[in-house]
């Protein structure tokens, strides 16, 4: 089966720092993907190369035939990527319904005498919109009653949550999620787990999963890719990628050894 | 794709930049843009090429003075401090307050102030301006240090309002002199709060270099040495001493100066007071280099001063010092071979056409000269 | 905790109410007391049957009211240099009327808001409040108030301050050179429909033509500006505010020459010979600088005559537009279009990762300001039927500023609240205080104080009238500081 995404060799450097180095891989649909590795080790700026919030300073990216490097984050989005933050970037003063419907602005055609005029076109549109996000809050979990919060005042987990309801209401092929469980505790990391089974499994969406709690990588990754100060270092089954000696290394000194848990702030 | 030529495409390139530049002869002559009289004026009376640098240089000197108080906050809290230029109007009034104690009336029924009485003026100017400029920050920016910096900005033009309501109503103790003659000090202030107020002459209008065409003032010379005499002691406090290394750290890294021990908060303090006080000195300048100050100069001189330090480059001292200069030099020139009354104009033109295309301002890759 | 009759917010509209009773008085008692009443209904939490819990507040507010416009009608009112007031507005009746009014008011409104029927509660407050506009013109000159004048401008500043909300408010660009669009706006139907062409251009599509004359330079000017950072973006919008007025000062007097003969002319010493383009036989006068521009054409409707002096047509007119802007706009708002510049409010890097194409939407958000700015400028134009550059200086750019953030940026009720306050206060309120101040002044201090030149000073110092900059100023740093979003803040709004 042909590759969905494909990083071909792309290197990232900010002035000297190379922060992403000759990384290459390739998702195949339908596949869960882990990535790990320490701090640093450029996770979240590999995922804003494919985002296209950084351009690659080499190399360069395929997504479902069609090159995405050099397009602007919101041409790629339109392509079929979304993505969740690290640090959860909700848009705060607005409802969990209007964030999800932000969500699915690419998706939506109104344009500005559409929005003064509303004809029945549009009108059925927004409807329909509105349905569909009510089904997305549902979907994760977070209930109608919230529908009407503004973002910023729904507990933490609930924000982790709606952000990925934010992406998933634009239909994406592939959605990238930057350490989903970062701040949760056990038991919403549990369910974190059955929303991104549920995610590739009932939705058919391809998953890549930044994570630094292995017991959620091993659990839900296909594939497991482990990086470290910009270069991928073992690629394989969770267990595998453990294993791998260069892995074990990355991760001593660290806090944690590589296998546990590593606690982290959510920051 | 078809490669074009190299060749033929920098043909086109200059043909689009003749044709730009037709277009602003063209659409520029209303602003003053017109080359044949320009041409005609300059053959006419060469030596007012000279003549115009003079004064364009001395003017630059003040706008140095007052960019360099943007310049200085800016680079340490990234906030365009829109209130600058009215504490420079109110600098002014301070220095005109403080010439007037010494004020006599000459035969002739002008106002007069000994020279002492000018150069002793520095200090409450400085003093004053200083501390307000700090008492500004205290009041109306700190609070919001960690609000999208829109809310600073929007405070900071709502503080410059109130300043030059302040001018404004500073005036009114010029209707005291009518009391008696114990309030005789308020008589520079005129009977018209919005009026334009006249310094008291305090240097000779003599041409220093007798009668050759060119004019070089008393004037001319106060304040471009006074502008040196600033800047090298603002070089000298920035680059050598203590808390002048402090406010570099801050600037560079707030948090990691904070982690060094430094009180940031009394570092920004003291950027203000820096700043205030340059701005006061600056309105003792202008007020004896041009003869009048009036309520509403703050506006226009910030803007002028604030393009200059955009220009040289926002955040960087000497920046702030080349674009004051440059900026003295085009309105000079605006003045004399475009038109008075579009100068402004040509000013905003240039701080413009700077945010668009070279935002970093001329030395703003040189980000080690951040104060 | 001890159960409170008056919150917090009720008692500072008592405070700031009771002085504008106070410094106004005469009929102004009768919107007062409605306005204060309004206050508290709006203020009271609503629930079945809790316009009984409005009584109380509502008559005591109401009373307060009343009291500070009797302390005007019987005693201001003996102070020197007074305007008169209407003697049947002294009425005792007129006062108990006002109570009752006033509390009337209160519980009407927690009534409407806590109705169980939701179209009812939907639809009963935009009615009151529209009966309450339509009373008002016949009742302002019933009572001879003389605030027509300021209402109708208030009403063109509101629409002007909605079209900043859409730039600032929601996209969260700090465009400090809106003015620029009103100037551009007033000038377009100044050309177009007055004597200065000679031409008399129909006056309802004028004012579209000058909607889209500012849009086109919303549209010049966003263009190279939008992608710039937010604070660079404002100073470039106030530069272009700058340059604006003082093009249309300046351009009396246009006389163009071919650059490259004007060139070869001047340096072969034969001026003559430089080929003249545009004002040859005398300069071309385009805008009539600082002299400005007059008559303006008035709107042209069957029946109806817009003329100066007669408030009621044109009151009727922008008040139909102030409706129908709010209608568009809070469509706009709650569209997708308005839901990505609230996104890219809000998170400008997340909006874009969510699809959002930024610099288009900033462009429309830009454009929009700019043609309800343009749209409001050409109503001014033809309401004051004169248009000068002296109109459209930096302080009309804060003072719409100020509107917007007064009332809370991002909120339609909040921004024309913000406008009415700004503007009624501008025009009205200083005025008024500055004659009491002047009363009260001569009442007392002056007294005792036989000094032509210390009257002159104390005369010019409480000379209220002069401290607007002073009062928005205040306005701006204050609401930043302890109220940044305003006084109707835009969540609140949606949530209720
Ligand atoms: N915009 C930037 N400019 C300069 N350096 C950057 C930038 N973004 C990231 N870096 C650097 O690139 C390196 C990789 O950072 P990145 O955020 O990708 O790490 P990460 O693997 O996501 O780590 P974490 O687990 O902490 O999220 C870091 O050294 C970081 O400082
Ligand atoms: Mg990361």
């Amino acid at each position: 089966m042909a590759d969905l995404l494909a990083v071909n060799n792309v290197t990232k450097a900010f002035g000297g720092l190379i922060a992403v180095n000759a990384v290459d891989f390739h998702i195949a649909p339908g596949m869960i993907a882990g990535l790990i590795g320490p701090n640093g080790a450029g996770k979240t700026t590999l995922f804003n190369n494919i985002t296209g919030l950084y351009t690659p300073t080499k190399g360069e990216i395929v997504f479902d035939g069609q090159r995405v490097s050099g397009l602007k984050p919101h041409e790629v989005q339109a392509r079929g990527i979304a993505r969740t933050f690290q640090n959860i970037r909700l848009f705060g003063q607005m409802t969990a319904l209007e964030n999800i419907l932000v969500g699915m602005h690419s998706r939506l055609k109104g344009n500005i005498f559409e929005a003064f005029f509303r004809p029945p076109r549009v009108r059925h549109e927004e409807a329909e919109a509105a349905a569909k996000a009510l089904d997305l809050l549902d979907f994760v979990g977070l209930g109608r009653k919230f529908a009407d919060w503004p973002a910023r005042n729904l507990p933490y987990g609930f924000q982790r949550r709606l952000e990925i309801a934010r992406a998933l209401a634009s239909d994406p092929k592939l959605l990238l999620l930057d350490e989903p469980s970062s701040g949760l505790n056990v038991e919403e990391t549990e369910d974190m787990a059955f929303w991104i089974e549920d995610i590739s499994r009932d939705l058919g969406i391809t998953v890549i999963m930044v994570e630094h709690d292995m017991t959620l990588v091993s659990r839900v990754s296909d594939r497991v890719m482990a990086m470290n100060q910009g270069r991928v270092l073992a690629m394989g089954s969770a267990a595998e990628v453990q294993r791998h000696p260069a892995v074990v290394e990355a991760y001593i000194g660290t806090p944690a050894a590589a296998g546990e848990t590593v606690e982290r702030a959510a920051s | 794709m078809t490669e074009t030529n190299p060749t033929t495409q920098r043909a086109l390139r200059i043909l689009l930049i003749v044709a730009i530049g037709y277009l602003a002869l063209l659409i520029g002559q209303p602003a003053g843009l017109d080359v044949g009289r320009i041409i005609t004026d300059i053959v006419k009376t060469p030596t007012n090429v000279v003549q115009q640098l003079v004064i364009g240089l001395a003017n630059g000197s003040i706008i140095v003075i007052i960019a360099l108080g943007y310049t200085l906050v800016y680079g340490i809290i990234e906030l365009v401090n829109f209130a600058h230029g009215e504490v420079f109007m109110l600098g002014a009034f301070t220095a005109l307050m403080a010439l007037s104690i010494f004020t006599t009336t000459t035969a002739t029924g002008g106002l007069t102030a000994p020279f002492w009485a000018a150069l002793l003026g520095f200090i409450p100017a400085m003093v004053l301006c200083g501390l307000l400029n700090a008492g500004i920050e205290r009041l109306a920016y700190r609070r919001l240090r960690n609000s999208p910096k829109l809310a600073v900005l929007i405070s900071a033009i709502g503080m410059s309002f109130i300043l030059q309501n302040i001018g404004l109503q500073f005036g009114a103790l010029g209707k005291l002199t009518q009391v008696g003659p114990e309030f005789q000090v308020f008589q520079v202030l005129g009977s018209n709060n919005a009026a334009p107020k006249s310094f008291p002459v305090v240097l000779s209008t003599e041409n220093l270099l007798g009668d050759f065409p060119i004019r070089i003032t008393q004037a001319d010379v106060l304040v471009m040495g006074a502008a040196l005499v600033l800047m090298l002691a603002l070089n000298w406090f920035v680059q050598s001493t203590r808390l002048g290394k402090a406010m570099r750290a801050v600037a560079q890294n707030r948090d990691a100066a904070a982690m060094m021990g430094i009180n940031v908060d009394q570092i920004i303090a003291l950027t203000f007071l820096i700043g205030g006080a340059l701005a006061g000195a600056a309105g003792m300048m202008f007020g004896l280099y041009n003869g009048t100050v009036v309520f509403t100069m703050g506006f226009t001189a910030g803007l002028r001063s604030f393009t200059a330090a955009v220009l040289g480059g926002i955040g960087n001292i000497r920046g702030a010092a080349l674009g004051g200069i440059l900026i003295g030099l085009l309105a000079a020139f605006s003045d004399q071979y475009l038109a008075v009354r579009w100068t402004n104009a040509w000013v905003f033109l240039i701080l413009v056409l700077v945010l668009l295309f070279r935002p970093t301002g001329l030395l703003g890759q040189e980000s080690g000269d951040k104060a | 905790m001890k159960q409170k009759i008056l919150s917090n917010a009720e008692i500072i509209g008592i405070l700031l109410m009771g002085f504008v009773a106070l410094i106004t008085g005469g009929w102004s008692v009768i919107i007062i007391v409605l306005l204060i009443g309004a206050l508290v209904g709006v203020n009271t939490e609503a629930e079945p049957g809790a316009w009984r819990k409005a009584l109380l507040p509502g008559a005591i507010s109401a009373a307060a009211v009343v009291l500070a416009t009797i302390i005007h009608n019987h005693v201001i009112m003996g102070l020197p240099r007074q305007e008169p007031i209407p003697a049947a507005s002294t009425a005792p009746l007129v006062y108990i009327g006002a109570i009752v009014l006033g509390t009337a008011m209160a519980v009407l409104v927690v009534a409407l808001r806590s109705a169980s029927d939701a179209r009812v509660r939907k639809f009963g407050l935009i009615g009151l409040l529209l009966a309450c506009a339509v009373a008002f013109p016949f009742f302002e000159q019933y009572a001879q108030l003389f605030w027509a004048n300021a209402i109708i401008v208030a009403m063109i500043f509101a629409m002007q301050a909605l079209g900043l909300n859409i730039v600032a408010g929601y996209a969260g660009m700090l465009d400090l050179g809106y003015v620029a669009f009103f100037a551009i706006g007033g000038y377009t139907i100044a050309f177009l429909n007055s004597p200065q062409f000679n031409l008399q251009v129909w006056f309802w599509l004028v004012i579209w033509v000058a909607a889209a004359a500012a849009a086109l330079f919303g549209l010049i000017l966003g263009t190279p500006v939008i992608p710039l950072r937010g604070d660079y973006l404002a100073i470039v919008t106030l530069g272009f505010g700058e340059i604006v007025p003082i093009v249309f000062r300046n351009l009396n007097a246009i006389t163009i020459l071919e650059p490259v003969s004007s060139l070869v002319a001047a340096l072969t010493g034969n001026p003559a010979s430089a080929i003249c383009l545009v004002g040859c036989i005398e300069p071309f006068n385009l805008t009539n600088g600082t002299d400005g521009i007059t008559p303006i054409g008035r709107p042209i409707f069957p029946g109806v005559q817009f003329v100066t002096g007669q408030y009621i047509p044109w009151y009727f007119l922008i008040l139909g537009l102030l409706i129908a802007s709010v209608f568009f706009i809070s469509r706009l708002r709650n569209s997708r279009i308005g839901r990505a510049w609230v996104a890219i409010r809000e998170d400008e890097l997340a909006a874009n990762s969510m699809g959002i194409n930024l610099v288009r939407t900033k462009l429309i958000a830009f454009m929009l300001g700019a043609m309800f700015s343009g749209f409001a400028g050409a109503f001014y134009g033809s309401y004051v039927s004169f248009i000068s550059p002296d109109a459209f200086d930096f302080s009309i750019s804060v003072i719409v500023l100020c509107m917007v953030i007064l009332g809370g940026t991002g909120s339609i009720v909040g921004v024309i609240l913000g406008g009415f306050i700004i503007k009624v206060t501008d025009l009205l309120l200083l005025d008024k205080l500055q004659v009491v101040m002047g009363g009260l002044l001569q009442a007392t201090l002056f007294q005792g104080i036989e000094n032509q030149g210390m009257q002159n000073f104390l005369e010019s110092l409480f000379n209220a009238s002069q401290y607007k900059l002073l009062l928005f100023g205040i306005i701006l740093v204050t609401m930043m500081q302890f109220r940044p979003q305003g006084l109707v803040p835009s969540t609140a709004e949606r949530k209720a």
